[in-house]
């Protein structure tokens, strides 16, 4: 395999008397989309804010573009390529998806210590802002107050903003979180197209979704990586059927 | 250190209600207050400390109880800045209100006969009796304390609040009632150090917010929600005034007249503890003994 | 380039400012030349709450010790208007800063001193979040009010006389008119920069950083660095305040920088309209006329002040201003 984009290695992480990450191992390659799966309490969301930066691990490294970042704060981490998506949508409720979205190009758009010039009409912020609410289908809701959008839409937007940052990696946490049928056919479609074009890291719980999408899956329990491989292989391993598969209900095979 | 003690009194209560009830209470200041001016009208009426003192313990949690239930309940959901204003209306029509009741001069408490000797613990060294009281007290409180919040099932719905209150509701435990009793303790226990303070500080309106900020002070120090960064925040802070007022001046006299070292020295001190907490929070933003991470 | 759109708001604000443009004039007109000076101090607290509203109501920070700089600002005016009379230096090593009674010269130093005040206990303040914030900007405050009372040279706790106002240069200031035509000027001055300033890309990392400061930093924004420069401007702004304030009283004292003073102006601001901006210029407006109503009827004047303060944070949040006109930036 080529260069990773990010290599995980011995990652640890302690609370109180909780070992949420116990030597995590992982290896994302550019251009794939990679799904973490677990039961509930794996840890999955505690390796993603290490990954991001929102937690600091108490061991083991992070290497990103061949950079060390595991003590690299959130932002940097943004800087070097790397976007974020959170489980329950973390977007600006009182501000516009498009303010959202130009947010987030605004970000990456040089220092922001500018004060004099209205930022709101701003078109080297705002038209890059709707075209990519154009990509995730979101343009005729650009004007509406965030916290106006039903859930779905949210999502949506959650997924936008992080796209405007032009990543190298996207880690998804739960892009699916709550969606319905549609809403989650939509989201799948989109998260198709996006295939080679930016790398993905995604948790999901829709293994519907997971099967179809992922190059790779990684099978987290108790905090460690008990399984990489391809979806089919997964499908057929004992041990990950045992740990998980074994307790999933409607995982269609 | 009588200084401590007061200040972890007023520290417990203070971090008790912010663990618990998640609320920022700028009256807890007045509390102390209510607890001074109570101690201090009944042992005019009486000519007994000891029984101001036990009239002033029930009264003050009682008034606490009443703020509680008429004002702050409405606040548990609010943002801590609605707390943060509505407490200060609080502290504004409480100070007054005590000044239209007991007019504006400062009202005249003795320490008790029994204790205004000294004790000599360290031959030679003769301490007032009743500041060794007080000290006492503290010890006793804390002792009291740890025994309430780790060894009683009240304790226990105490610590469980504090790290997750929607489960304890969940539980079937009356979260109200919870609340308010521990509103009350917090009271109590300003109550308490207001009346020890009486004899020593003077009581009058307004003594409660400059307690109040060197109780954060405290809380900043030791950590938010955790009885024993109150009391590690309290006796660093008691100890960091003492040695302030005792060797300030003396240091800056080593520099300059004696005259200018007084007045630079004596400001100096009552800087001190903001200058420590300041370096304190330097090193550590969340205090030396957070409850949560 | 000025988009004219008369709604009501704009009509109310025009008026305002017609009102206020030609107070002086009506005043002296109905021979009651106490409004000049009064509304003098209205626009003076219009600065220092709109002041605090940029780190309250746009950056979600509560900072209950606004009024240091609001002291800090007067002292500079008042030291080296002492100096200035004696003819004296205020230091001579390691530069040598003479007295000086001329706003040109002490109202910058009362911005940039302020400034410069604001970003060392911002510093360490802005480590911190939520209820620790506030404990420690107040902690902050008792120490600043602590060490003026200890300037015995400047009067400690009795304060310090100006032995009149500041002249503009080579143009006197003494009369209440041309005080007052000062202060309107530079209230509106700031408010224009203000305005800007909260609409601007910095301004809307600042409002990003109040509602969702993870979402901001995992964008990519430093955003320490974001509310702390809010949080300097917002002090350089007390300064200035307090410049204006010295002169209005002709006096300045440490109870300017009591903790007090600091929750008077957060009243001012949530009276008004937390995040409005203009609305807590109102709100100082009202609390000032409010206080000198309720004070002609009693002088208990404090225990009405903190009911209706209870009542309007209980029922009426958006303050008068921000329930009339605006959705405000919110809670």
């Amino acid at each position: 395999m080529t260069e990773p984009l990010m290599s995980v290695r011995n990652l640890e992480k302690t609370f109180g008397a909780l070992k949420a990450t116990d030597g995590l191992y992982l290896d994302i390659a550019p251009h794939e989309i990679h799904a973490m799966i677990g039961p509930n309490g794996a840890g999955k969301t505690t390796a993603i804010r290490q990954f991001s930066g929102e937690y600091l691990p108490d061991g083991g490294t992070i290497h990103f573009k061949g950079q060390n970042i595991t003590h690299l704060p959130m932002h940097k981490r943004a800087h070097l390529g790397m976007a974020r998506s959170f489980q329950v949508s973390s977007i600006f409720l009182t501000f516009t998806a498009e303010d959202n979205v130009a947010m987030a190009i605004q970000a990456h758009d040089g220092h922001s210590f500018r004060f004099w010039k209205p930022a709101r009409t701003d078109q080297s912020l705002r038209n890059p802002a709707r075209k990519v609410l154009e990509k995730v289908g979101l343009l005729h809701r650009a004007d509406i107050a965030a916290e106006n959008l039903s859930h779905g839409e949210q999502r949506q937007l959650e997924l936008a903003m992080a796209l405007a940052t032009k990543p190298s990696l996207l880690v998804l946490d739960e892009p699916m979180a709550g969606m319905g049928l549609e809403d989650s056919r939509q989201m799948l479609t989109l998260l198709k197209s996006l295939k080679g074009q930016v790398t993905i890291l995604m948790v999901e719980h829709d293994m519907d979704a997971v099967f179809k999408l992922a190059d790779r899956i990684t099978v987290l329990v108790y905090g460690q990586a008990i399984a990489t491989d391809t979806p089919e292989i997964i499908q057929n391993d004992p041990d990950v059927k045992a740990a998980y598969l074994g307790e999933e209900k409607t995982c269609s095979m | 250190m009588q200084l401590g003690v007061m200040l972890f009194l007023m520290a417990s209560g203070l971090t008790l209600v912010f663990g618990i009830m998640d609320l920022i209470n700028l009256a807890h200041g007045s509390l102390f207050m209510v607890g001074a001016y109570l101690c201090a009208t009944v042992y005019q009426m009486t000519g007994s400390f000891g029984i101001g003192l036990m009239a002033a313990l029930p009264g003050t949690a009682l008034v606490g109880i009443l703020i509680e239930t008429v004002a702050l309940r409405k606040l548990y959901a609010r943002s801590h800045l609605d707390q943060v204003l509505a407490t200060y209306g609080l502290i504004l029509f409480l100070n007054e209100l005590t000044k239209i009741l007991w007019g504006p001069r400062a009202l005249f408490l003795d320490v008790p006969g029994v204790l205004s000797g000294t004790v000599e613990i360290i031959p030679g060294m003769p301490y007032p009796a009743f500041r060794l009281a007080i000290i006492i007290v503290g010890i006793i409180v804390a002792i009291g304390l740890y025994f309430l919040i780790a060894r009683t099932r009240i304790g226990m719905l105490i610590r469980a609040s504090a790290t997750n209150r929607e489960i304890v509701g969940a539980l079937g435990v009356n979260v109200k009632l919870l609340y308010t009793l521990v509103f009350g303790l917090g009271a109590l226990l300003a109550g308490l150090a207001g009346a020890m303070a009486g004899p020593l500080l003077a009581v009058e309106v307004g003594m409660g917010e400059d307690i109040l900020i060197l109780t954060f002070v405290v809380i900043v120090i030791g950590g938010i929600g955790s009885i024993r960064g109150a009391l590690v925040g309290s006796i660093l802070v008691g100890v960091i005034d003492t040695l302030g007022r005792a060797f300030m001046p003396t240091i800056f006299k080593l520099f300059m007249n004696p005259a200018a070292a007084d007045g630079i020295g004596a400001s100096l001190s009552s800087m001190s503890i903001y200058i420590f907490m300041a370096i304190i929070l330097a090193w550590k933003p969340k205090g030396l003994l957070p409850a949560h991470a | 380039m000025l988009k004219l759109n008369m709604t009501s708001k704009n009509w109310f604000l025009l008026i305002t400012f017609i009102f206020l443009a030609a107070l002086p004039f009506v005043a002296t007109a109905l021979d009651e030349t106490f409004y000049i000076g009064f509304f003098s101090r209205i626009l003076i607290y219009g600065i220092a709450a709109v002041s605090l509203d940029l780190i309250l109501g746009y950056g979600g920070m509560v900072s209950f010790g606004h009024a240091i700089y609001l002291g800090a600002g007067a002292y500079v005016v008042g030291i080296l208007a002492y100096h200035g009379v004696e003819g004296s230096a205020f230091i001579n090593w390691p530069i040598s800063i003479m007295g000086t009674e001329n706003a040109l010269v002490s109202w910058p130093l009362s911005i940039l001193v302020s400034a410069l005040l604001a970003l060392a206990i911002g510093a360490i303040s802005l480590r911190t979040t939520g209820v620790y914030f506030i404990m420690i900007t107040l902690a902050f405050a008792q120490m600043m009010y602590f060490f003026f009372t200890s300037l015995e040279k400047y009067g400690g706790d009795d304060g310090l006389s100006l032995f009149s106002k500041n002249r503009v240069g080579g143009l006197e200031m003494n009369s209440d008119i041309s005080f007052y035509y000062v202060c309107f000027g530079l209230f509106l001055g700031f408010l224009i920069l203000c305005y800007r300033l909260v609409n601007s890309r910095f301004g809307l990392v600042v409002q990003g950083s109040k509602e969702n400061d993870i979402r901001m930093q995992a964008l990519g924004f430093e955003t320490y660095r974001y509310r702390l420069t809010c949080f300097v401007i917002a002090g350089a702004g007390a300064g200035l305040a307090g410049a204006l304030m010295a002169n209005q009283t002709e006096f300045v004292s440490p109870s300017l920088l009591h903790w007090g003073v600091s929750g008077e102006i957060m009243v001012m601001v949530i009276l008004g309209g937390v995040g409005t901006l203009v609305g807590p210029a109102f709100g100082a407006a009202a609390l000032l006329i409010l206080e000198e109503i309720l004070a002609h009827y009693t002088e208990h004047w404090m225990l009405f002040l903190g009911l209706i303060l209870i009542f309007v944070v209980l029922f009426a949040r958006r303050g008068l201003y921000g329930s009339i006109f605006e959705r405000g930036a919110g809670k």
